[in-house]
């Protein structure tokens, strides 16, 4: 029954066979030896055995503590703090340019409505835009322009608050007589913003503050902020 | 003591209840999922990197080496057994930190010293199944410390850990060739270091039938 004079395999073939190497197991003339070998046919059961013990070997707990997770980069923990003082900025940067664009475009409207001569409004009105230039920067500003338009009523209560009750003087510098021209379109047809005083000028300097205001936290947070990846 | 799971009788740590759902709040960003996910299968991981590197510290090193690749590549973690996934991982940077070490002339690491690698007295064994067990488990740590680096690092990832032969190839920068012949030399050389306990692991067979 022993194959004593047959020539024994490589015994690391023995051990491939052992560990379920696909190629060993196909190996016909292997396993016909095996079967028959009372050297590697033990030899094999041994190693086939010490491998299912290598297999059972348990885990070990460390040695000490284990930092589980890595800490928070210092970028990201200086991005939030970036993202905390930014947005305000940028908030109150949109909101200015939102009501600078709706008061351009109501104000074309409505101070061309209420222009007419010897009225109280026009006045008003101007006393109201000459507020909204002087404090385009002050927090007030957005919450009354957000009701849509230079009315009567919200220029009043800005003149009220703050422009020591006279309405007369025209507080803006530029011209002294009221004008109904558009702010932009010049007679040469080229696009220019008017220097001829007009409802809509105050309402374009809340606009531009309002971008400036944005656009300078906006590159402030991109510049400082990490790179990705 | 390694942690000893009762589902286990391999004494491997199981998988969460829950962990597919842990892991897909880690891979969506939740620290807290992903710490939940790491102790959970840090003792696997430094068993891992204990038996290839042979050094507490080193091991410790290598498990948070792996524990921060992991943490960048959850994102992209698709499917299979997290606990296979994760010790591919620490087998890498375990390989890595071995790497690092190989500028000194050693081949072979120090005899058994402190802790688990330590040996039982023989003339206290115990007649329980268990005890026999882990004094088994003893002695098959300190011939696996006595291998040549080379076979022991392929042993360890192919018979210890299930990995295939690609992946151990992978994981040590090896032709496959190489990679098999280090494991079938390693596993005859593990056997003779073991002889003089060979009954440990014939008698536990035993019992297990």
């Amino acid at each position: 029954m022993t194959m004593q004079n047959t020539p024994h395999p490589d015994d690391e073939l023995l051990a491939a066979y052992a560990g379920g190497d696909a190629d060993a197991l196909a190996d016909g003339s292997l396993a016909a030896h095996l079967s028959g070998c009372d050297r590697c046919r033990p030899l094999v059961d041994e190693l086939s055995l010490l491998r299912g013990a290598l297999a059972e070997l348990p885990d070990l707990a460390p040695s000490r503590p284990l930092r589980l997770i890595p800490p928070v980069p210092a970028a990201a923990v200086r991005s939030s703090w970036l993202r905390r003082l930014t947005a305000p900025a940028m908030a109150a940067g949109a909101g200015l340019v939102l009501v600078g664009a709706v008061g351009v475009g109501a104000s074309g409207v409505v101070g061309g409505l209420l222009s007419a001569p010897g009225g109280a409004a026009p006045a008003a009105q101007e006393a109201a835009g000459s507020q909204d230039a002087q404090s385009s920067d002050t927090a007030g500003v957005p919450a009354v322009g957000l009701d849509g338009s230079p009315s009567a009523t919200s220029g009043r209560d800005y003149g009220s608050s703050d422009n020591n009750g006279s309405l007369e003087p025209r507080s803006l510098s530029v011209s002294p007589a009221p004008s109904h021209t558009p702010v932009v379109g010049g007679g040469d047809g080229t696009e220019h913003v008017s220097t001829t005083p007009s409802p809509e000028q105050p309402w374009l300097t809340l606009l531009i503050a309002g971008a400036g205001l944005f656009g300078i936290s906006t590159a402030l947070r991109l510049s400082l902020s990490p790179r990705a990846g | 003591m390694p942690p000893r799971d009762p589902s286990q009788p391999a004494s491997r740590t199981a998988p969460l209840p829950d962990e597919e759902a842990v892991i897909a709040r880690a891979a969506s960003g939740d620290r807290a999922a992903f710490t939940q996910l790491i102790e959970h299968y840090q003792s696997a991981c430094y068993g891992l990197a204990w038996r290839l590197l042979g050094d507490p510290d080193q091991a410790a090193d290598a498990a948070q080496d792996a524990f921060v690749h992991a943490y960048d590549a959850i994102a992209k973690y698709r499917g299979g057994l997290f606990r296979s996934w994760l010790l591919r991982i620490t087998a890498n940077a375990s390989y890595d930190i071995l790497r690092r070490a190989q500028r000194k002339p050693t081949t072979t690491l120090p005899d058994a010293e402190e802790g688990e690698a330590e040996l039982p007295d023989r003339s206290a064994t115990d007649p329980e199944a268990e005890a026999g067990r882990s004094e088994l488990y003893r002695y098959l740590d300190a011939a696996l410390r006595r291998l040549p680096e080379d076979q022991r690092t392929a042993v360890v990832l192919c018979d210890v850990y299930g990995m295939d032969y690609g992946e151990v190839a992978d994981a040590t920068e090896s032709a496959l060739g190489t990679v098999k012949s280090r494991i079938h030399r390693g596993r005859l050389r593990l056997r003779e270091l073991m002889a003089e306990h060979r009954e440990l692991f014939l008698n536990e067979r035993r019992l297990d039938r």
